[in-house]
């Protein structure tokens, strides 16, 4: 059978046919690139989103700290996680990149900063 | 409105736990990228009504439903389309203008329909040697078209230095 979907790696957005049986994907054709066959059996067999979001800060010079999941995680996850984050409230200084959980969620990914924050007053010395 | 704004807010609200009942849309199809139809919409399920708009919100003292009606090429409603949806907020998604009030104040003349500055070549404004780049000059989808243009704005300001001098 197959299977029509848009490929989300890039903003070219190239339109995937996907030739499966079923449950694995047999052949991609419509990709102009590599990362596009390699999403079409992802998206088949096991969809996978990165996480965006927001988390709450206290003190810092960011109202609310970006972040983002290492990794993918399985897509039906998603909605699921996100009360998860609104229970995480960051007190203390971040720099981009540096990891807020580490295996978030049991995921196997971990959940990064995405942008630097430091206190919202000059710390005392 | 379904432009990439649009659609963000509409993944954004749904994960910050708001129920998305719709993305309306006036035009025959969303301005958005693919990517974000398929990872803002289709991935929560969340409608797209094309050619539709608001044609009426209803509520006291807050938003309590909207009348949604189908429209056709001239953006007409077309009549006994209407349909009602219950919901508490309106996401009002339909463009973005330029912030040009700095160059307004300096005395730069601004064409009032797209609030960008008027000037006979690109990028440049009414004030010798004041330059406009990215989106205070003209709204862009992506922010490669944002690079580009202030790479070639920033050249334009360099020759007018040059040939000042």
């Amino acid at each position: 059978m197959t299977r029509t979907l848009t490929c989300i790696e890039c903003p070219k957005g190239c339109r995937l046919t996907a030739e499966t049986d079923g449950t694995r994907v047999l052949n991609v054709t419509g990709n102009r690139c590599n990362l596009g066959s390699k999403y079409a059996a992802q998206e088949v067999e096991n969809p996978l989103r990165v996480l965006t979001a927001s988390v709450a800060t206290l003190g810092l010079d960011l109202k609310m700290l970006p972040v983002k999941t290492s990794g993918p995680i399985p897509k039906a996850k998603v909605l699921e996680v996100m009360p998860l984050l609104r229970q995480i409230c960051m007190t203390t200084p971040v720099k981009i990149g540096d990891v807020i959980q580490a295996d978030f969620a049991g995921l196997g990914v971990n959940l990064v900063a995405t942008r630097s924050a430091s206190h919202s007053y000059p710390a005392r010395d | 409105g379904s432009g990439d704004i649009g659609l963000i807010m509409a993944r954004r609200l749904t994960l910050e736990g708001a129920k998305v009942k719709a993305v309306v849309e006036i035009q025959k199809q969303s301005r958005g990228l693919m990517r974000n139809v398929v990872q803002c919409l289709e991935d929560f399920g969340i409608p797209l009504y094309l050619r539709h708009k608001i044609a009426k919100i209803q509520g006291k003292n807050r938003v309590e439903k909207v009348e949604v009606a189908a429209v056709d090429e001239s953006l007409e409603e077309i009549p006994g389309s209407r349909f009602e949806l219950s919901c508490d907020t309106l996401l009002v998604s339909v463009g973005l203008i330029p912030e040009n009030e700095l160059i307004e104040m300096a005395g730069a003349k601004i064409d009032p329909v797209t609030n960008t500055p008027r000037a006979t070549e690109l990028n440049h404004t009414s004030l010798p040697g004041l330059f406009v780049c990215g989106n205070a000059f003209k709204i862009y989808d992506l922010a490669d078209g944002v690079t580009q243009d202030s790479l070639l704005a920033g050249k334009q300001a360099a020759a007018y230095l040059r040939s000042e001098s």
